[in-house]
């Protein structure tokens, strides 16, 4: 795993490595890990990570994500030690992450992974960046039946009052996970997922295949 | 019968969950021979996506079959997707039964990532069974 590290971080990994025999012994973690613990107001136990990538192992966006970036839970947490902010905030990872937490079980520091990974979405959406894969609610045509609020298992929908059309849905972009389901229960069509809307699926059927 | 039964090759719009078959160009390898571009491969999230519109919109697109690939019970990303469309294409098939449509037309294959020889079976079992059914 060291071969891999690029040569301008070495003089942050040998720090890493050298604490490895202590477990649990804090490293002085980066600006944006510290940003990262500050934002949660918990003890993430970032630095306890000693890289053994039992978390990757396990991870279904590591495995099957087929992400250009290569950025699974053990590289995640490489990255947010060593600040390379950037990286992380603009990767599709922390969008694909269900928060399922076998990353969690599998651990054997108990990093809160799944936290860190919702903590740095957060961070993300505070910079501007979208959610690429999310819902997104029609607010004139939403009846604000409820359906969608029973099938969001991430309890990113919530019912607001939308000015004089009473109560619509909202959804959460840095909690959706844009699996698709609210999409599918509307049956006014109000809320649309981004790449398999109603319209993009007709466009697929007459002919294009393979598409993202 | 329009077309010819022995020269008949049934045109489905297969919708693959992205946790189970990531690569839409893998599944192309999944299929029988000659069917390659008879099946029009769409990735989905989740198998939760799915809904009878779409496959109704299928149809009047001019397909015959639409098959729906989804991970095992118990091993779904976002918990209980698959179940979700379980559920939802069942009542479907009931639906299209009602309506007269043979409810085979619509086929839902819940797989393991970890065995692409039982995908493959299961996708020939499912276009043999179309082939019985015949033009829509």
């Amino acid at each position: 795993m060291g071969n891999e590290r690029p040569a301008e971080t070495t003089g942050r990994t040998d720090g890493f490595i050298g604490n490895m025999s202590a477990a649990r012994t804090k490293i002085e973690l980066g600006d944006f890990a510290q940003e990262i613990d500050a934002a949660s107001g918990l003890n993430l136990d970032i630095s306890s990570c000693f890289g053994c990538a039992r978390c990757s192992s396990v991870c279904k966006v590591a495995i099957f994500g087929c992400l250009e970036d290569r950025i699974t839970p053990r590289t995640l947490l490489y990255n947010a030690v060593v600040g390379e902010t950037e990286k992380l905030l603009s990767s599709k990872f922390i969008w694909l992450c269900s928060g399922c937490g076998r990353c969690e079980e599998a651990c054997p520091q108990g990093v809160k992974i799944p936290m860190i990974v919702s903590v740095i979405r957060r961070l993300s959406m505070e910079k501007g960046i979208l959610n690429p894969i999310t819902a997104r609610v029609n607010e004139r045509v939403c009846m604000h039946c409820g359906a969608c609020l029973t099938v969001c298992k991430n309890k990113a929908i919530t019912m607001v009052e939308g000015g004089s059309r009473g109560l619509v849905a909202r959804v959460d972009p840095a909690e959706c996970r844009g699996c698709g389901a609210c999409t599918a229960v509307c049956t006014n069509a109000a809320i649309q997922q981004s790449p398999l809307n109603d319209l993009g699926l007709v466009e697929f059927l007459a002919g294009k295949s393979g598409r993202d | 019968m329009l077309r010819g039964a022995d020269s008949f090759v049934p045109k489905v719009a297969l919708f693959h969950c992205r946790w189970c078959l990531p690569e839409s160009d893998a599944v192309k390898n999944l299929l029988p021979e000659h069917y390659e571009s008879a099946v029009s491969t769409i990735k989905i999230n989740c198998t939760a996506r799915m809904e009878g519109e779409l496959a109704i919109k299928a149809f009047g697109q001019g397909f015959d079959g639409v098959l729906v690939i989804g991970c095992e019970d118990g091993e779904c990303h976002y918990e209980s997707g698959n179940r979700q469309a379980f559920n939802r294409l069942g009542m479907l098939r009931r639906m299209l039964e009602f309506a007269g449509i043979y409810p085979e037309r619509i086929g839902t294959i819940w797989v393991s990532p970890y065995d692409p020889a039982s995908i493959k079976a299961q996708i020939g079992e499912y276009i043999e069974k179309l082939n019985g059914v015949g033009p829509f």
